[in-house]
């Protein structure tokens, strides 16, 4: 078991470390670098400041050189300076996680807070009214594309409540009320997708649950349904519930970074698309790691509950 | 987010076991087609997708006849109010915004289709040998699967825009990378749980090939999730490469593209909010479409996993 | 050498004819919701101010503020030109001016950084010429060379040029200004380990030497007779004292300007105070700036509505949206960055002229504006009009738009049957405008027989192909520089780095000439040969400035369009009337 573990960790670090010399190579392939945007349209440099810049920057040593170097400052904690504000990147990319963790955080905790218990109700309530209809609006909601669901929001908001994205965001320990504000409606548009998929999931796990044996025992006996549901249906339809969460939580980054874009939210996926735009590879780099990490962790445990929690798949 | 999620994760049901001559009274082509008949009574909305996913491929395939006009022509005053002759109006370039929405459903459709039945074939067989043999083809296949899956979509068809260019090969390329790894895990699951069952273990027993027990007994088991996550699959990938064209990434002209469209219409809402309104809308049907018909495909393949 | 001469008449004359163009733009837009395409070249609105009598002074106007001395005064008031859009004129006699106030607007990146000479983005450009001075500067509306820490500069030899520095000029820290600073500063400007991402400019410079406290000598390799006007672009030539830290100028600038930076968190806003010991001590009005970022045109819009925003800059279509609000004012004006297709020669049709001169034929430019700019722009030449007197008005352009002859020219140069061609462009949306440019001449070649492949991409690839010249067919721009002949050497000169594959003998001999000659209006005459005879050969198409507005707040007061991105210099004659 111990053996598996660690196996599982070594894997997942060695996943990290795959994606990170990924990105490393795929970025220097993407043409022009940070000194043709230095130069920008307007500058005229003779070629051999250029070169000059170039070689400040390390980027006319061979590419596996910079990975080492990028590596090994790595692991000394230091994550680089940013190619465009020469200042260090990990305080530029701290001060945006909490933005994008925020928002996948507040995505998963409105969607299962709206979406859990319309699925169990679905299921209990098989087949009526309500049923079609949640099962309808949940497909609806996980069709529509999240860039168009933001949009649509903010039309309808601004001519509903007046309200707009804001112009520049707070943090969370800065003013917890405004940032709430500020970031409800980019949850919002995070969550709706990701409310139908979980509230299919709860109502079909529910079923399967009501379904088994022991239940039908259960309430053979005389229990009430409602007991029944609570203390023996819900914790084992749970696990499939958390696990998918769990999924998603990690993917929620790929929607966050649209998300963030049309709000204009300073998080992660923004940081990430701009330094890719900016050829700003420190960043990109940091950026990466992070996300990478952040999502490995994520699957690594959930895989690792997958082996605990369902004793018919075996652990070799 | 849509874009990256199976629509259901199945949890790792006890597959159909094939149990020799189970197959008893359902036959008879009369007795099918009444079968088909009732399934289509009782699964309204998978009907209604099926018929929405053959709408579409019908006006992708005829979309050079269907469309009133040329998609990229500029043919009138930019942002034209919908109205007879130009039913949805203008853009702001003046090009008719219901031509640009059927040549778009035919880009989104071709892109959709090649990538996931590039993903299919890919992430499929990768996940079918991982599950089957586990040990350490497992792991490294996994991991790299998880390496991809770690990149959100957008960044790798990002840099593999920026790397290669956009075009449509590179966006279904992008869309195939980004949808093998979860088709990868699908096949992989059934996989996982099939190998331990009685009958593979006799089968290898009794010195049956791995070739012949993966594609007899295994493959069965695999194929009815899979192909409903196929369905769900275009559907996503069809949401991706509308990400992609938000974003200015996508197809570049000639081809139209409905995210494309989205992206660069934002800038006028207000005056022309037909211009986020249409192509957005077109997304929505045509993958709630795709979501119904996986939906119904799955009441129908596997009963052990259907939605009662 | 003495400095320039305040702007002649026809200079004032001419840069109101920009200016109808898009007041008829303006009005053109009110009276109908969908636009009308543009007429041509429209005839110069009235001026309501008698600007285009007196050649010289601009106190000859009507203006009850004290009249700017003309050498000295660094920032004109408003009443010096003519107003933009009679209906919607904010302006009022400049003598009321209301001190003190907060002004806030958004830009749309957030600032790379404060360090005067390196690598900076328009937005830390826009903030640093408020904070930063140099030699000379750019008057914001005719773009003529002022005197700003010189006020006089002449040159010794042709390869001499001393600057007599002003006096009694402290930087923000309190320390004097004196010509130390001054060599210290251009020291570091030429110096190739800076990293100046125009060091091109100044590759004349070969040594600086300090004179006395108030004079300063550069020595230079060769003539350069525009030296002093380069500096007036103010991009990197922002000047801090002598030994400054540029690790700590990247964040805590140290200028002589009318502001300085007293807060900057990054990606979120820069606040800018009011500098109480400017040199010229009526300037400014306002006290603080506060700038914050926002990307989207759409959080600007809104921003502006609400009130949060009290400027910005909107695009043609956002100032549509925003027509009907109460609370703004929109004033519109032409920008001194045109729009081209460069026809690079290594492709072998476009070595041939008859062929260019056939597709720059073929182009139906009020269409392209239309389009591509919702009517907002105006027809121009390789140097805008109303750059000082540099330009050519547009009703002289020679372009004329007749697929026929086009057609005619094609088959002639052998070419009857057309052929296909990439054109690098960046994408659609993106604000720069090109897509829809080369989107509506593609549509129009293809009655010639010439297909068009758009190859949109991303900016940073974009600009490397852009900047190595590779490409057989590029949508580009250029903005402004000091002197015209930043512009007009690197391209249409044989072998310069813009240049891609034209020679042409009597051009390159007209533009060395010009880098000799000192007398301006000499200059300024070779510079229109050149330009009618790169216009005859059609080695690009010369397509069109853009139309910009301005939005803002009807409190704002003192502020007026200007044809190049020194608008902000205009806020230290800003202030708020509430």
């Amino acid at each position: 078991m111990r053996a598996t573990l660690v196996r599982q960790v070594l894997s997942a670090l060695a996943a990290a470390l795959a994606l990170t010399v990924l990105v490393f190579v795929l970025i220097r392939l993407i043409p022009g670098d940070a000194i043709t945007l230095w130069i920008g349209q307007e500058g005229s440099m003779p070629p051999q400041v250029q070169q000059t810049l170039r070689r400040m920057f390390g980027l006319t040593d061979p590419v596996y050189q910079q990975y080492l170097r990028w590596l090994g400052d790595l692991v000394r904690g230091d994550l680089g300076y940013s190619f465009r504000s020469r200042l260090p990147v990990a305080p530029l990319l701290l001060q945006a996680v909490p933005y994008t963790v925020e928002l996948a955080f507040g995505a998963t905790l409105v969607s299962t807070l709206v979406a859990v218990p319309l699925g169990v109700l679905s299921a209990v309530r098989r087949n009526s009214w309500l049923d079609v209809l949640a099962r309808l609006l949940a497909l609806v909601g996980l069709s529509m594309p999240t860039f168009w669901i933001g949009v649509l929001l903010i039309l309808l908001s601004s001519a509903a409540f007046h309200w707009l994205p804001s112009l520049s965001y707070v943090g969370f320990f800065q003013n917890p009320w405004q940032n709430a504000q500020q970031l409800f409606m980019p949850c919002l548009t995070l969550a709706l997708p990701l409310m139908g998929v979980v509230m299919r999931m709860t109502r079909s796990s529910v079923l399967e649950v009501l379904g088994q044996d022991y239940v039908r025992t259960a309430r053979a006996k005389g229990i009430a349904a409602q007991l029944v549901l609570v203390r023996h249906a819900l914790p084992n339809a749970a696990i499939p519930i958390v696990t998918i969460v769990g999924i998603q939580l990690g993917q929620l980054l790929g929607g966050a970074v649209i998300v963030e874009q049309i709000f204009g939210v300073p998080g992660l996926g923004t940081a990430l698309i701009s330094s890719i735009s900016e050829r700003d590879y420190p960043v990109v780099q940091g950026a990466i790691l992070i996300t990478g990490l952040a999502f490995i962790l994520i699957q690594f445990l959930v895989d690792i509950s997958y082996s605990f929690l369902d004793p018919r798949v075996q652990r070799s | 987010m849509s874009a990256l999620s199976p629509v259901i994760q199945p949890t790792p049901a006890v597959p159909r076991v094939e149990l020799p001559g189970a197959t008893g009274r359902q036959s008879g082509p009369g007795r099918r087609l009444r079968r088909l008949a009732r399934l289509a009574g009782r699964n309204v909305l998978g009907t209604l997708g099926a018929i929405l996913v053959v709408a579409l491929v019908l006006i992708a395939v005829l979309a050079g006849w269907l469309s009133p006009y040329d998609p990229n022509g500029q043919i009138g005053t930019r942002l034209t109010e919908p109205g007879a002759p130009f039913l949805l109006g203008l853009d702001q370039y003046g090009r008719d915004v219901l031509s640009r929405l059927v040549h778009g459903a035919r880009t989104s459709l071709i892109i959709s289709a090649s990538s996931v039945g590039i993903a299919l074939l890919v992430g499929g067989t990768v996940g079918l040998l991982a599950g089957y043999y586990r040990g350490w083809i497992d792991t490294i296949t996994m991991r790299v699967m998880d390496v991809l899956f770690t990149l959100p979509s957008i960044i790798l068809a990002i840099a593999l825009a920026g790397l290669l260019g956009a075009s449509l090969k590179n966006v279904i390329l992008a869309v195939a990378i980004v949808t093998a790894p979860g088709l990868a895990r699908i096949s992989r699951a059934p996989t996982l749980v099939a190998r331990e069952a009685e009958f593979v273990l006799s089968a290898r027993a009794s010195g049956a090939g791995d070739a012949r027990i993966m594609v007899r007994h295994v493959l069965p088991n695999v194929l009815a999730p899979i192909i409903v996550q196929a369905t769900v699959s275009v559907a996503n990938a069809i949401i991706i490469e509308a990400s992609l064209g938000f974003l200015g990434l996508g197809v570049p002209p000639p081809e139209v593209s409905w995210g494309n469209m989205l992206g660069t219409g934002r800038q006028f809402i207000e005056l022309a909010n037909g211009l986020t309104i249409f192509p957005g809308l077109a997304i929505m049907v045509t993958v709630l479409g795709f979501n119904f018909a996986g939906d119904g495909l799955r009441d129908v393949l596997d009963p052990r996993l259907r939605t009662r | 050498m003495q400095p320039d001469r305040p702007v002649p008449a026809l200079n004032r004359r001419g840069f109101l004819y920009l200016l109808g163009a898009g007041v008829t733009g303006l009005l053109a837009a009110c009276q109908s919701p969908t636009p009308a395409a543009p007429t041509a070249a429209p005839p110069p609105a009235k001026p309501t101010t008698a600007a285009t009598s007196a050649p010289a002074a601009p106190a000859a106007t009507s203006a009850p503020a004290a009249a700017p001395k003309p050498t000295a005064a660094p920032i004109p008031t408003v009443a010096s030109i003519a107003p933009t859009a009679p209906a919607a004129a904010p302006t009022t006699a400049a003598a009321v001016v209301k001190r003190g106030g907060t002004l806030t607007w958004a830009e749309i990146a957030d600032p790379i950084s404060f360090d005067p000479h390196t690598r900076n983005n328009a937005s830390a450009s826009n903030l640093q010429r408020l904070i930063y001075e140099s030699f000379t500067r750019m008057d914001p509306r005719t773009m003529n060379t002022q005197p700003a820490l010189a006020t006089t500069w002449q040159y010794t030899s042709p390869t001499e040029l001393v600057f007599n520095l002003r006096q009694n000029v402290t930087f923000h820290n309190g320390q004097p200004f004196s010509a130390e600073d001054a060599k210290w500063n251009v020291d570091r400007m030429v110096d190739p380990a800076t990293g100046n991402p125009f060091a091109s400019w100044y590759a004349a410079i070969a040594s600086t030497t300090v004179v006395d406290k108030n004079t300063i000598k550069l020595t230079l390799k060769s003539p350069d007779p525009v030296l002093a006007e380069k500096f007036s672009a103010m991009r990197v030539s922002g000047f801090a004292p002598a030994g400054s830290d540029p690790k700590a100028l990247a964040s805590q600038p140290i200028g002589t300007g009318p502001f300085k930076l007293s807060e900057w968190t990054q990606n979120d806003q820069a606040t800018l105070q009011r500098n109480g010991s400017y040199w010229d001590s009526k300037f400014p009005y306002l006290d603080t700036l506060t700038v914050k970022v926002a990307a989207q045109e759409d959080t600007r819009i809104a921003g502006l509505r609400a009130g949060q925003l009290d400027w910005g800059l909107v695009s043609a279509d956002g100032a549509k949206r925003l027509q009907g609000a109460q609370n703004l004012n929109i004033i519109r004006g032409p920008q001194a960055v045109f729009t081209v297709l460069k026809y690079n020669q290594r492709f072998k049709p476009f070595a041939e002229p008859r062929v260019r001169q056939a597709l720059d034929m073929a182009i139906d430019r009020k269409l392209v504006i239309n389009n591509a700019l919702g009517g907002q722009g105006a027809l121009t030449g390789p140097i805008p009009y109303g750059w000082a007197d540099y330009g050519i008005a547009p009703d002289q352009l020679p372009f004329k738009f007749d697929l026929a002859a086009a057609k005619s020219l094609l088959t002639a140069a052998g070419f009857g049957s057309g052929f296909q061609v990439d054109c690098v462009t960046l994408p659609e949306g993106n604000a720069s405008n090109f897509y829809g440019t080369i989107a509506t001449v593609a549509d129009a070649w293809k009655q010639i027989g010439v297909e068009v492949t758009l190859q949109p991409m991303e900016l940073a690839a974009w600009l490397d192909k852009n900047n190595k010249n590779d490409f057989d067919l590029i949508v580009s721009n250029r903005g402004f520089r000091g002197d015209p002949i930043d512009i007009l050497m690197p391209a249409f000169h044989s072998g310069g780095p813009d240049n891609q594959g034209y020679t042409n003998p009597q051009v390159d001999a007209w533009l060395d000439q010009s880098t000799k000659e000192t007398d301006r209006t000499k200059r300024r005459d070779l510079y229109l040969q050149v330009q009618k005879q790169v216009m005859a050969d059609a080695v690009w198409s010369f397509l069109w400035v853009p139309v910009e507005s301005d939005a803002m707040q009807q409190y704002v007061q003192g502020y007026d369009h200007v044809a190049f991105d020194g608008f902000r210099d205009l806020m230290a004659a800003t202030w708020i009337n509430k």
